[in-house]
């Protein structure tokens, strides 16, 4: 198992130079001189040259990337090419923020959505069966920016009882979770229906029933506990994509987190603030990838972990 | 058969409900439209005018007052970009528009301007221009201290002018500055190399903001971005990034402590989150609001006012390769596009239509009259395109995406379509706009607006001169005029006001004439506000507010 682990992570070492060599390059290939975006249009040419020299733009690409790689390991992620604030201070103040919102949404989908599901795969072709699938299919063609809006006006303008914007309080984060779960919560009741009517259907579990097994024991101790394998690994592509924010969700909420930094920081070619949150994404994703792969053998006895 | 009819029901009830809450929205909008158009027409009126519709319910704003009492004493301004500069004339940093209200609360320039772009004293209690207009002498009030205790004296705005004026962003705005002179402690003589006719509009601008020379010296640069320090109406109190910028009343403000005493600079950076914050309550001011929203907004809690714009939407020709290269082509563009349809289209016709590229309001601008100006006329439009060695290639307008340009350049794609002219529009990010205008020249026509901070007709220079066209290596829309290039200089120079408004009115008519540009119209900012506040005026420089004039009823 220590092996195992040790391994995977050795194996993420690879996986996030290439994330961010491929981002890197993309970034410099992009059109847009940064040195002239920095110093606007008053600049003149032999300014917009020492900006360049300052910055590095001189250098070829790999010798960038290498400084800057260099810079990461040693715990230097630089300052803004454009406000000069600390990349690492700027995206510690934004991620808990993030994380809030990511975890307690996907804490909904989780709550909500797999007893839903389980539900749903209990009682085939009943009402509540066909109620979760016309709410899927509702709730997931509803985009972000209108739940969110719609939800804003009925809880904020006509009730009154949520607050509309920013990230202050747990109750500032309501709505936000709210709609963002919206979206995944659909799949996530489909998804564990599904699943559990495959494994409804496997011989074990006929033999189950043979034997005399209560059903609420069929359903908990057999077809449950197999049926989740699929679910481990969607959840865990949902936590995955935390970091990388609800951009949408962000931006209707006026929540301050990683996702809008980084959308800015795209737009005006910020490169340190791009790469800095690139870095943490990718270790981010990798790491979670790795926690779902140990999830399985916790639940599935079928699975191990060799090295 | 029981379960698949239920299922069908709870179909067709869902159906019902998403269709009626599309249908509601729908109806709200088609009303609004109706009120959005009689403000339209007070704007048209006036250049700064109230929006009819939301002023009627004056009982709901003493509500309001009522409810929030007589302690509130902090105002919540939304703005969709973050500042994130605090340093005027950081030497190194990006620096825009969306610091200038904070910049101008926290620091003072030697001069202020006025509602009406007039010169009021403000760290400069007089000031006197010499015959030849290179000397600029300002008086300095004895009574003011930056937020950390120093005195400020003559020593720091030679310091600051000497800092920004030899800078080329300082140099665009402060031109002609050679130096300043301390002729005691609260007197300054400023120096030109040669005369300049906006000086004193450019001495109310960022690069006059007054830094303390001393604390500059001690923790420099970076530091001071981070804690600045200025002799203004408010303290810069902490930042929170991406969510707020807090500030506090200088309860030591040589003008008196102001009334509002803790201001919160949120950023919404959606629009619609923008409108239902307003009407919710959780901001008091919106500034740079979105004109088409706010003319949907319906609260008896909250009005707007609209404002000319320091800014000029002016279609500018590539008039080096391409289609555009074509004087008749370019003058069948010139008057082929209906101006009207388009600001209806973008401002909900609020806007005032462009004629020249000067925008009203600004010092310098040519009286009406005596400038030559294009009217819409679709039929001499096809006349110059026969004229013209124009065959049907791509006639392509670079734009900047999800902007308000980006829908005008759309509008006026329609409109040249109609012509029988090939038009696309390519609408792209920020970078890739500049390295497309000013690098690659791979465009018909760019469409920008084009915002000044100084409020003057010199805004052509940098627009149209050759050599701050071409000294920056920029490939830019091409245009190599001698004597474009030589009214501008001379405009530039002059020192009698109504002399320089000929001057830029042959200016003009030279840019009209060869069909360089074709100004479309000029911005306008909205400002939103509770009906509680008051004091709260919208002025052209974008962005300019002085929090200490405003209060609570």
């Amino acid at each position: 198992m220590a092996k195992y682990i040790l391994k995977r992570i050795l194996m993420l070492i690879p996986v996030v130079f290439g994330i961010t060599l491929f981002i890197y390059v993309i970034m410099s290939l992009a059109p847009g001189d940064p040195a002239t975006l920095i110093l606007g249009a008053d600049a003149t040419w032999e300014e917009i040259l020492a900006k360049r020299q300052e910055l590095g733009l001189n250098d070829p690409v790999l010798v960038r990337y290498v400084k800057y790689m260099a810079g990461v390991l040693r715990g230097d992620f630089g300052t803004s090419w454009y406000n000069g604030y600390n990349v690492m201070s700027e995206f510690l103040s934004r991620i808990p923020n993030t994380l809030t919102l990511g975890l307690l949404s996907n804490l909904i989908v989780i709550i909500v959505g797999i007893p839903l599901g389980i539900i749903a795969a209990v009682k085939q072709n009943g009402v509540i069966d066909y109620s979760t699938l016309v709410l899927a299919m509702l709730f997931s063609s509803m985009p972000a920016f209108w739940f969110g809006l719609m939800a804003q006006i009925y809880f904020c303008l006509t009730l009154g009882w949520l607050p509309a914007t920013g990230a202050e309080s747990m109750k500032h984060f309501i709505l936000p979770a709210l709609t963002l779960a919206s979206g995944s919560l659909a799949g996530q009741v489909r998804l564990t229906r599904t699943s559990m009517l495959e494994v409804n259907k496997l011989d074990y579990v006929r033999t189950a029933r043979s034997k005399g097994c209560s059903e609420s024991r069929i359903i908990l101790k057999h077809v449950l506990r197999n049926g989740l394998l699929p679910v481990i690994t969607s959840i865990g592509g949902h936590i995955a994509t935390i970091v990388g924010g609800a951009i949408v969700t962000e931006s209707v909420f006026a929540i301050p987190g990683v996702a809008s930094l980084m959308i800015n920081a795209v737009k005006i070619r910020d490169v340190p603030v791009v790469m800095g949150i690139i870095v943490v994404i990718s270790v981010f994703v990798g790491v979670i990838n790795l926690l779902v792969d140990l999830t399985y053998a916790l639940v599935d006895p079928r699975v191990k972990l060799n090295g | 058969m029981k379960k698949r009819a239920l299922a069908a029901g709870v179909l067709a009830a869902c159906m019902l409900v998403s269709a009626a809450g599309c249908g509601g929205g729908a109806s709200a909008g088609g009303q609004t439209a109706g009120g959005s158009s009689s403000g339209g027409q007070t704007a048209a009126a006036g250049g700064n005018s109230q929006n009819a519709g939301a002023d009627s319910g004056n009982g709901g704003g003493s509500e309001a007052q009522a409810a929030a009492g007589t302690v509130k004493d902090t105002v919540t301004v939304a703005c969709a970009a973050e500042p994130d500069c605090f340093f005027p004339f950081h030497s190194s940093l990006n620096t825009n528009m969306d610091e200038v209200p904070i910049l101008h609360n926290v620091y003072e320039s030697l001069i202020k301007l006025g509602p009406d772009n007039s010169h009021e004293p403000l760290l400069a209690t007089s000031w006197e221009i010499s015959d030849d207009g290179c000397t600029y002498t300002l008086h300095l009030r004895d009574d003011v201290y930056f937020h950390n205790g120093d005195k400020m004296t003559a020593e720091d705005v030679e310091f600051t002018l000497d800092n920004t004026g030899h800078t080329s962003a300082g140099m665009a705005q402060l031109a002609n500055y050679d130096d300043t002179e301390i002729i005691d402690e609260n007197t300054v003589a400023i120096h030109l190399t040669d005369p300049y006719g906006p000086f004193l509009n450019a001495l109310c601008g960022r690069f006059a903001l007054i830094v303390n020379k001393s604390l500059y010296e001690e923790i420099g640069e970076d530091a001071y971005n981070e804690a600045p320090v200025g002799t203004g109406p408010y303290k810069f109190v902490s930042r929170v990034s991406g969510d707020r910028i807090t500030l506090e009343a200088n309860e030591d403000y040589w003008g008196g402590a102001p009334a509002i005493k803790n201001v919160i600079f949120a950023v919404l950076s959606d629009t619609n989150t923008q409108m239902i914050s307003l009407e919710n309550g959780d901001i008091d001011v919106l500034i740079n609001g979105n004109i088409g929203a706010l003319s949907k907004l319906q609260s008896d809690k909250v009005t707007w006012a609209t404002q000319n714009a320091s800014s000029i939407d002016n279609l500018k020709f590539n008039c080096n390769k391409g289609p555009a290269a074509d004087i008749n082509f370019r003058k069948a563009v010139q008057c082929g596009i209906n101006k009207e349809d388009v600001n209806i289209g973008v401002y909900e016709g609020m806007a005032t239509i462009g004629d020249i590229q000067i925008a009203p309001g600004f010092s310098g601008r040519p009286d009406d009259g005596t400038f030559k100006v294009v009217e819409y006329d679709p039929e001499k439009a096809k006349e110059y395109l026969a004229a013209s060695n124009y065959n049907g290639e791509e006639f392509k307008i670079v734009t900047i995406a999800g902007t308000k340009d980006e829908s005008a350049a759309q509008i006026i794609q329609g409109q040249l379509i109609e012509l029988g002219i090939n038009c696309t529009v390519n609408a792209v990010d920020s970078s890739s706009y500049s390295a497309t205008v000013e690098q690659s020249g791979d465009f018909g026509a760019s469409l920008r607006f084009g915002g000044v901070s100084v409020l003057d007709a010199d805004g052509l220079f940098y627009q149209y001169h050759s050599k701050s066209l071409l000294v920056n290596g920029k490939y830019d829309a091409g245009v190599c005029s001698d004597e474009l290039d030589g009214k501008l200089q001379e405009a530039r120079v002059e020192v009698d006001p109504e002399k320089r408004k000929l001057i830029y009115a042959e200016a003009c008519d030279i840019i009209t004439d060869n069909a360089y540009g074709a100004c479309i119209y000029y911005d306008v900012n909205a400002c939103a506000y509770n009906k509680a506040l008051t004091g709260v005026v919208p002025r052209s420089l974008t962005g300019l507010y002085f929090f200490n004039d405003w209060s609570w009823q």
